[in-house]
């Protein structure tokens, strides 16, 4: 059930996607359409997968604008993956990157990615600056990252490009992708027993993040979510 | 940023210090001491405007029990859900039993 390859139709969170307005499924409030009317990407977020569409969602110009939504897979037109925005390497001759540190930070950033084995890519408000020209960001952003680890990252590895990355002239925050779910760089490099992964099915606490079938154990207590070790 | 204080009634100290979380988008930072005896303190730092009913309603639910370890608790967060909330409190409360360790 947290296996993204069984049952995402190939959309992954963070993947911003391009739908006309009144293809979202609702209720959606004015601001949202309007925005999505204009031209605003939606970005595939964490929940659950099932016929009414992917989960999606807007981006508002305020921080507190965000909105919650589905879409059906068949309205998506254009698709920006995390990973293509990195290939893209636009932040080199972003005309912004003198005022956003972290827009200049992706310089740093993709060397310290680039020497991991996986796949990285762009996300939270640099990536979808990035992919859609619109000014998203401020002097105080920070430079969220994804890193796609089908196998098991070691936590030593985690802490070096934690260590590495914080040369960056901003924060960077990387998710991990595991095949179970997302977890923060910061708590896998951390000695922190149990980590949080972010799942479809909501947020756990587990040992073991490449191990999709302990979370979905309830009667194995002492894996997951709160339990004693 | 936006702060707010609560407190419930609560039992013995915790035995121990503690930290869970991490400083990270959807994330919050817990850091967990032992309170004084009888009370339970909780200061919420947050980057999110107009949650403080959201807050009070998540970590009252959290801090019914009075009969639980009294702690002293700082939390930074930085926009997490109220699921998130739960699970990092419980892993910074095991951890101060000794029963999360590191």
């Amino acid at each position: 059930m947290f296996d993204y390859s069984a049952s995402d139709n190939g959309f992954r969170p963070h993947d911003l996607v391009f739908a006309d307005a009144v293809a979202l499924i609702g209720p959606t409030p004015a601001w949202a359409l309007q925005a999505v009317a204009e031209g605003a990407p939606l970005v595939v977020r964490r929940a659950p997968r099932n016929a009414r569409g992917v989960p999606v969602g807007v981006r508002g110009e305020s921080r507190g604008e965000r909105h919650g939504d589905r879409v059906a897979a068949h309205a998506i037109g254009r698709r920006h993956a995390p990973e293509a925005i990195a290939q893209a390497r636009g932040w080199r001759s972003h005309a912004r990157r003198r005022d956003v540190p972290a827009i200049a930070a992706l310089d740093v950033a993709a060397d310290v990615l680039d020497s991991a084995r996986w796949p990285w890519g762009v996300t939270g408000a640099v990536g979808y600056e990035l992919a859609t020209g619109h000014p998203v960001t401020h002097a105080r952003s920070d430079l969220d990252l994804l890193l796609r680890a089908s196998e098991p990252v070691d936590r030593a590895q985690a802490r070096a490009l934690q260590t590495a990355l914080a040369a960056a002239p901003a924060r960077c925050d990387v998710q991990i992708e595991t095949p179970v779910g997302g977890m923060a760089l910061a708590d896998w490099a951390s000695t922190a027993r149990q980590v949080l992964i972010k799942s479809d099915t909501g947020p756990f606490l587990c040992t073991d993040p490449w191990d999709a079938t302990s979370p979905a154990e309830v009667s194995a207590p002492d894996e997951c979510a709160g339990a004693r070790g | 940023m936006q702060r707010l204080s609560l407190d419930y009634a609560a039992g013995a100290p915790a035995a121990r210090r503690a930290l869970a979380g991490v400083v990270g988008s959807g994330d919050l930072e817990v850091l967990l001491e032992p309170g004084t005896e009888g009370r339970s303190t909780v200061e919420i730092n947050t980057s999110v405007d107009g949650v403080n009913d959201i807050w009070t309603a998540v970590v009252g639910r959290i801090f019914a029990d009075a009969t639980q370890p009294a702690v002293a608790l700082e939390i930074n967060d930085f926009g997490a859900t109220p699921a998130v909330v739960r699970l990092r409190i419980a892993q910074a409360m095991e951890s101060a039993a000794g029963r999360g360790e590191a």
